[in-house]
């Protein structure tokens, strides 16, 4: 069966449109995967055949092959993965939910076995060639692989009849800069893959809706209660595939690109949330970077209970909502903020595609930046209930905050801490960073970087020091003093107003004023100080932040009022804005006000503590 | 007597007896003050002498208040050190048990306030009440423990269903029905004390057998009365609420704070209620010898 249809599909392949097979490759196709799957939802199995055309494009020969067999962190409880997340294997346990992938066969197209060649170790194959495949030479591996679908496992598999297919296949790792950077799946890892071309046909109950990368080319009904459907992408580096009979889809545009939005049967009433969020992601790009370059973008709602939302692939996102929350906090826009992210994703990962194993930052922080400046122009707060306001900024910088600062921003993504400093370091510190830049260069500068950056490596594989060289090259200075510090470093920003006074001479009309003002983290950044008079006078000082800790001194008929470092708030990084400036005057009602509220919340815990005494 | 007169009467007996209320009202207001202590001494170090406590006078600026709690963690996690809190909690907890004897006594003896009075009251109750009060735990943990199983219970029944209402419903009643089961242990031994000080037994765990007894002989009235209660205080709260959000400016840190102790005063007001109208309906209802 698997056999026929896999033929039909390598004749459909003749038949795809014009407008697909001979558009200009937007990249350099290293790999062409033809894939044939069949879903056998009684059995929860996926039967694959594939056949993988890979370019080796680098200048070395390559005696062995690496490939990724993702779903074989869910084998068991002794997979890298679960090692290092038991909480994760203790669920796949109690929902018999594990899930592998196993290779049934594999060789190369129309020459030999190459069973005996392979080493797996976990989620990863080596296979030896018989020959060094060498550079330029394409290869044609033909395999066959049986996934068993994990339940409850992350980013992947079944819940009820919601299935949600990512790193599925088995698929190529990237060999690049002399190394083949086959990384086991870990926790906090996510992926890197090749740019190529993707005809994938799927198998499957004929009442399912599907949603995938891709486009689609075909569809027919196999007349045993199944249908086969059959995509077709280009120039994208994964392949991801959702399918569920309870799927409800709704469908816009923007420009040129369809969008649809696969959303939960009780999540209709969220339609509009999401497109909207979704086109104004990429109206926001198409003027700030550029327009969307695929004809297409699916956004899925993931199934409940599912642990598959906020997760990027190319050409399709998974957001992330509930019932509960779209009806008790209006105000809180989680599932804008989660669609605005993803979709960013389109363009720092699925078409500036650096390596997230090892550089996770230059998708996720920069990823994080764009969210923020499309959440604040597109809604303002994030937050806004009840009094309470809270900005996807700030919220972001608690995250940095709260990372605990162990971790530079240039660390693989397996070798932080924890995920707290994960987070908070690649997503959070990152976007502080960026914003922290862009304060210092101006706005139009940070725009001509975001657009060059883009230009420079999209459909290709950049590194931090390429963004880097981007941002000297546009900025007409380097800027490595401050990469050093921010990316390279773990030093904190935090510079203080440290002390005040102002003191009326004797002989003199004039009052002798001071301000102290502090660096008291590691991180040197240059930064403004405000200095205020009681006749309303200002004066702006630049200080180079060098030495621990300057002082300025004026003699002034005017007594002094306050001063303040960084007064505009530029320097994002600053893990104390509290401290950044210095009053004469104390502040008893700022001080008061809270500790009136605070004071009340304690009377109210106590008097409900007593009703029970 | 009919709810209202139970009602009514309680609300008399609250009024004159209006000194209890002040102590009960004093405590609660200094254990906070010394509870707010080390948040206070922290806060105006940060913001006392900065442009941020300025701002922090007109508008509540959320971004200020976390990246205070970020970077004093450490200060206020040393300044309320687990043993304190849960040490005042505990003393809390005795001296409000101590105070509702006093307060009971003076309700059923209906002899004229007098510090002597009060404390005496206080004193011969509060060892059984206390008792009372250690009973009490047992049936809290019971609800508890009812709460956990109902959890397991829907979890396995829900665990194929994607119908996010219903699930969000059913742990919504499970909410609900833990808090409406908590009340109930609580109005029980609102009449295990007042069985107390009208019988003057020192049996407690029969005193409590004779409160269940008592309350599910008079459902409709005891309950009644209970949430008659409830619903005064609920009405006082959306007042609170309601001026606080819609009459005084949040800047008028004064006026705030008179209001939010007016407002205090009340809810010690229905905690006293809650003892002399359900000791007004026991009275009336309870057979006599209690």
């Amino acid at each position: 069966m698997l056999k026929k249809s896999f033929t039909l599909m390598l004749l459909a392949l003749l038949l795809i449109p014009l407008s697909l097979t001979a558009s200009q490759p937007l990249s350099q196709r290293v790999a062409y995967y033809q894939i044939s799957v069949k879903l056998d939802t009684d059995k929860k199995m996926l039967y694959g055949d594939e056949v993988i055309s890979f370019l080796n494009s680098s200048e070395d020969p390559l005696p062995e092959l690496y490939l990724h067999l993702y779903w074989n962190a869910f084998r068991n409880d002794k997979s890298y993965y679960i090692q290092k997340s038991p909480g994760l294997g203790r669920r796949l346990k109690r929902l018999d939910g594990w899930g592998w992938v196993d290779i049934k066969s594999f060789r190369i197209l129309d020459g030999p076995d190459l069973m005996e060649q392979l080493e797996i170790k976990d989620t990863v194959l080596k296979v030896t060639l018989p020959e060094p495949l060498q550079p330029q030479q394409t290869i044609k591996l033909s395999l066959q692989f049986e996934s068993k679908i994990p339940k409850g496992a992350v980013r992947a598999g079944y819940i009820r009849n919601n299935y949600f297919f990512s790193q599925w296949f088995p698929k190529m790792a990237v060999y690049i800069d002399s190394a083949w950077k086959a990384f086991q799946y870990q926790p906090h890892c996510e992926f890197f893959a090749n740019f190529g071309v993707y005809d994938v046909e799927i198998t499957l109950p004929v009442d399912f809706v599907v949603g995938s990368s891709g486009m689609p080319v075909d569809e027919r009904d196999n007349r045993d209660g199944t249908k086969t459907l059959h995509f077709h992408g280009e120039d994208i580096h994964d392949f991801t595939w959702t399918a569920d009979p309870d799927y409800g889809i709704a469908r816009d545009r923007y420009e040129d690109t369809e969008i649809i939005f696969l959303y939960q049967p009780y999540h209709q009433d969220q339609i509009s949330r999401h497109l909207k969020a979704v086109k104004a992601a990429l109206d926001y790009f198409h003027h700030w970077i550029a327009p969307y370059p695929y004809p297409r973008i699916t956004v899925v709602d993931p199934a409940y209970g599912a642990v598959s939302g906020g997760m990027e692939y190319p050409m399709l996102i998974t957001a992330g909502t509930s019932w509960a929350v779209d009806k008790l906090l209006p105000g809180f826009l989680m599932p804008e903020l989660v669609t605005v992210h993803e979709f960013g994703h389109q363009y720092w990962y699925g078409i500036v595609a650096n390596n997230e194993f090892e550089e996770a930052w230059l998708d996720e922080g920069i990823t994080s930046y764009s969210e923020i400046k499309i959440m604040e122009a597109t809604y303002g707060l994030a937050l806004e209930w009840h009094g309470w306001k809270m900005s996807d900024r700030w919220g972001s910088r608690n995250s940095f905050m709260l990372s605990g600062h162990r971790d530079p921003i240039y660390t693989r993504s397996f070798e932080f801490y924890d995920g707290t400093s994960y987070g908070g370091t690649v997503y959070a510190k990152a976007a502080q960073m960026l914003f922290t830049l862009e304060n210092l260069l101006g706005q139009e500068t940070m725009n001509r970087i975001m657009r060059t950056y883009y230009q420079q490596y999209k459909f290709k594989h950049p590194k931090t020091e390429d963004f880097i060289a981007v941002v000297n090259e546009v900025a007409g200075r380097d800027m490595s003093w401050f990469f050093d510090q921010v990316i390279y470093g773990t030093g904190v920003v935090d510079y203080a107003i440290d002390s005040l006074s102002s003191e009326k001479q004797q002989e003199e009309e004039v009052y002798l004023s001071k301000v102290r003002v502090e660096r008291l983290g590691e991180a040197v950044l240059p930064v403004e100080i405000l200095v205020s008079f009681d006749n309303g006078e200002e004066v702006r000082e630049l200080w180079d932040g060098k030495k621990k800790w300057a002082e300025f001194t004026y003699r002034k008929k005017e007594k002094l009022l306050s001063a303040q470092v960084d007064p505009e708030n530029k320097i994002w990084l600053d893990i104390n804005f509290l401290n950044n400036s210095r009053t004469m005057e104390y502040q008893s009602r700022g001080v008061n006000r809270l500790v009136a509220r605070l004071l009340f919340w304690w009377q109210s815990i106590l008097h409900l503590l007593a009703s029970f005494s | 007597m009919s709810l209202w007169k139970c009602f009514w009467k309680g609300n008399r007996q609250t009024g004159r007896y209006w000194p209890v209320l002040l102590i009960i009202f004093l405590f609660n207001l200094v254990v906070a003050l010394l509870l707010i202590l080390p948040f206070r001494h922290l806060w105006m170090e940060a913001v006392g002498y900065s442009l941020a406590g300025k701002e922090l006078a007109s508008e509540l600026n959320l971004g200020y208040l976390i990246d205070f709690f970020i970077t004093n963690r450490a200060s206020l996690a040393a300044g309320y050190p687990s043993p304190l809190l849960m040490g005042a909690v505990i003393i809390y907890l005795l001296v409000n048990t101590f105070f509702a004897g006093g307060a009971m006594g003076l309700f059923h003896r209906e002899e004229r306030f007098t510090l002597e009075s009060f404390f005496r009251e206080a004193g011969r109750w509060f060892w059984r009440f206390l008792r009372l009060f250690l009973i009490s735990l047992l049936f809290i943990v019971v609800v508890f423990l009812f709460n956990s199983l109902w959890k397991a219970i829907a979890r396995s029944a829900l665990q194929e269903s994607a119908n996010e209402p219903l699930i969000f419903w059913m742990t919504a009643s499970r909410y609900g029905v833990v808090v409406l089961l908590l009340l109930f242990v609580n109005m029980v031994f609102d009449y295990a004390k007042i069985a107390t000080v009208v019988s003057g037994g020192r049996r407690m765990f029969r005193t409590t057998f004779r409160a269940f007894g008592f309350v599910f002989s008079h459902l409709g009235r005891t309950l009644g009365l209970y949430y008659l209660v409830i619903l005064l205080g609920g009405i006082l709260l959306a007042l609170y609420l309601s001026v606080s959000y819609w009459l005084i400016p949040a800047a008028v840190v004064m006026l705030v704070f008179l209001w939010q102790q007016l407002y205090s005063v009340a809810r010690v007001w229905v905690r006293l209620l809650f003892f002399s109208s359900q000791m007004a309906l026991y009275k009336t209802a309870a057979p006599a010898g209690g």
